[in-house]
């Protein structure tokens, strides 16, 4: 305790040098609680952003592209004039005698692969035939001149995921009416129809609608959902039980997509590499969301790493500064070490002073930076991320494509896949907002309690040399 | 250093045996203190004369283990000085000696009374170091309303006072004083001489060094030193 009075003695005698240590110090340890608190900031975004990525691992045939290649084509032109046709996947090369295919039975083999909780199959084709009609579209405002409507073909979904409206492939579809597939459906002639389709032929949920077969039979499903994405081509499609699919597609037991989903999130990439593995790269693309965001979330982790590294330094510039000040103190002191000594003063009674002077300093400046990162900390983190993030996120599809994430007002061509992720990692990116909260304090006091250890290295080190004689010597 | 370990007799503070120490001076050595050899008599006042630079104030540096001897022995008080080590050491300055500076060397940021209160704080301390201080500062003749004051607003005298206050704060048997009167006024020096040379008479051995000879015509002791040599003691 008197020690203590006798280290705040020696602080009051000199108030400028006290002063000025503590704003050098501040500001140094001010910085590094910036950085420390915009660093937690972004680290916190990217968990949230890594955590809505979720756990699915998509697997397709290698080659495809997208949200699932369009195998199968249905309706008139076809072999048969009215029955299928076979095109190739939208894949490079398109060549598909060629096309690698994935089967039940691969997807059977990743059953035992660690860590995988379930997998869902999807094959996907277009339907143009007569019976069902799709959604006409108006050319776009800046087409030429003479542009006419036009009709797309409709996409068509099988899938067995009976629970999840996200299994017919939409990031953002809301049933309108009805309800989606449960497992007594499986197998069943049954529907879930984009608005876009529903209103074109005039179904309501309870309608049966038609659809023709490869071997040119008709196939009549009844709708019991219509949903809607809120665009016209993610809405001018419908969704069958998977196993129907297959049988009116004539697809065997041929997958187009399959998700695999991981029992945790930190299991996805190797989860991800055993499927690889299983498979074998010349078979199937593996793909997770995951690095479809970590492309995305590029620019905030460019400035999570930059405001690490500007935290490491700030504290690096602490100490220095803190060891420098001290040491100098110390010098200029030197005279009074050696009178303290000689008086009787042992080495731990002037350490154990000058730590004391120290840590006094440290805290002040550790409080003058923790309130001066209160209004700063929001700044530095916007400057960050808009010096990292000023081109747009682009992504890297399989195959070394590059899609770009949907603007505002322009529909998910894709159906599922990388751009509803990108849709939904641009929406996370937007604002870091910088939470300044009471670990801030801890951080200063962690940091100044740090500090002051640390100097306690520099008047250890003079006590220990200095040997009274040779500095009362000079009188 | 002397393998020969000379023997105190009960009625010397201090024995000085063949002592030297030699200081690093522009690329050659300069023996500050040549082979002396002395005892310090119990309750005396003894004064160790010569002009600067001649080794007065090393040999006080030793004897009080503020320094090392490069060869000799020193005994005081039953301890062997250039032998400490450490803990010994501090606890040495702590209990057996005082120091008197020519500077005065107070704590700048403590008050008269604090000052006077750091060596028994430093030394365990006690319920009673306040009481002391204020005991050892009136003996000193410092006015009570100084004690609160910083040394800064003390003229040089009213420091030396406090200066010697600390010095007898752990009651150590050996006061060593270097210079004390040499920043002062003649007439403020003659007052520190005589609180000096009253310590003496309470049976605690005084050591002063200086080249005052006012002071050495009070000095039970007076021994000449030259070039780090003694070469000359008047007195028992």
């Amino acid at each position: 305790m008197r020690t203590i009075r006798r280290a705040g003695k020696a602080l009051i005698r000199s108030p400028l040098r006290g002063a000025l240590l503590v704003g050098v110090l501040g500001v140094s340890i001010g910085l590094a609680l910036i950085m420390i608190t915009v660093n937690a900031a972004f680290a916190e975004r990217l968990d949230d952003i890594k955590a809505s990525v979720g756990t699915d691992i998509t697997v397709r045939p290698a080659g495809t592209f997208g949200g699932g290649g369009f195998s199968i084509q249905i309706g008139p032109g076809g072999t048969d004039g009215g029955g299928i046709t076979e095109t190739p996947d939208q894949t490079e090369g398109g060549d598909d005698t060629s096309q690698p295919t994935i089967t039940d039975d691969d997807l059977n083999s990743l059953t035992s692969i660690p860590h995988v909780s379930s997998i869902t199959r999807q094959i996907t084709a277009q339907y143009s035939g007569e019976s069902l009609k799709g959604a006409e579209i108006d050319p776009p405002p800046n087409a030429p001149q003479g542009a006419q409507a036009f009709s797309p073909p409709i996409l068509v979904t099988g899938t067995d995921d009976p629970s999840k409206l996200t299994g017919i492939g939409e990031q953002d579809t809301t049933l309108s009416s009805g309800r989606t597939f449960t497992s007594d459906d499986a197998g069943k002639n049954v529907a879930v129809v984009g608005q876009a389709v529903a209103d074109a032929n005039d179904l309501q949920v309870g309608d049966t609608f038609t659809l023709e077969d490869p071997d040119g039979n008709s196939v009549s499903i009844e709708v019991i959902g219509i949903y809607t994405t809120g665009t016209t081509f993610g809405d001018n499609a419908f969704a069958l039980p998977i196993d129907t699919a297959r049988e009116i597609f004539d697809r065997g037991n041929e997958v187009d997509q399959a998700t695999v989903r991981a029992d945790d999130v930190d299991n996805v990439e190797q989860v991800a590499d055993d499927v690889k593995a299983a498979l074998g790269e010349d078979k199937a693309d593996v793909t997770t969301a995951q690095s479809i965001f970590a492309s995305i979330s590029a620019p905030l982790s460019d400035a999570k790493n930059s405001s690490e590294i500007g935290m490491y330094a700030a504290l690096v510039a602490s100490a220095v500064i803190i060891l420098f000040s001290v040491g100098l103190v110390a010098r200029q002191r030197i005279r009074e070490i050696g009178i303290l000594k000689a008086i009787g003063a042992s080495g731990w009674n002037v350490v154990s002073q000058f730590s004391f002077e120290t840590a006094a300093v440290a805290v002040v400046a550790a409080v003058i930076g923790a309130a001066a990162t209160f209004p700063l900390a929001q700044t530095v983190a916007d400057n960050l991320v808009s010096d990292s993030g000023s081109a747009g996120p682009q992504i890297a599809g399989p195959g070394g494509d590059v899609i770009r994430g949907p603007g505002p007002g322009e529909g998910a061509f894709f159906i599922g896949g990388p751009a509803a992720a990108a849709d939904e990692a641009s929406g996370l990116l937007g604002d870091v907002n910088v939470a300044v909260s009471a670990d801030v304090f801890a951080y200063a006091i962690a940091i100044a309690i740090g500090l002051a250890l640390l100097a306690t290295v520099v008047p250890a080190w003079y006590v220990g040399r200095v040997r009274p004689a040779e500095v009362l010597r000079h009188e | 250093m002397s393998d020969e370990t000379p023997t105190l007799v009960a009625s010397d503070t201090a024995i000085i045996q063949h002592v030297s120490k030699v200081f690093p001076s522009g690329g050659g050595q300069v023996k500050a203190v040549d082979d002396i050899s002395f005892t310090v008599p119990r309750g005396k006042l003894v004064v160790l004369r010569g002009p600067s630079g001649c080794g007065k104030s090393t040999l006080l540096n030793l004897l009080g283990a503020l320094d090392k001897p490069d060869s000799g022995t020193i005994m005081a008080d039953g301890v062997d000085v250039g032998r400490l080590k450490g803990g010994q050491e501090v606890d040495y300055r702590r209990r057996k000696v005082g120091f008197v500076f020519q500077m005065f060397n107070l704590m700048p940021g403590l008050s008269a009374m604090e000052n006077v209160t750091l060596p028994m704080e430093l030394a365990g301390g006690t319920n009673h170091m306040r009481h002391r201080a204020q005991t050892l500062l009136t003996q000193v003749g410092l006015a009570e309303d100084r004690w609160i004051r910083r040394p800064f607003k003390l003229s040089g005298g009213e420091q030396q006072r406090v200066a010697i206050a600390r010095a007898l704060a752990n009651d150590c048997p050996l006061v060593l004083a270097d210079e004390p009167t040499a920043n002062l006024d003649s007439k403020t020096g003659a007052l520190i001489v005589t609180l000096l040379r009253d310590l003496a008479r309470e049976n605690r051995t005084v050591l002063i060094a200086t080249h005052d000879d006012s002071i050495a015509r009070q000095a039970d002791v007076v021994m000449e030193m030259r070039d780090g040599r003694l070469v000359g003691r008047v007195g028992d």
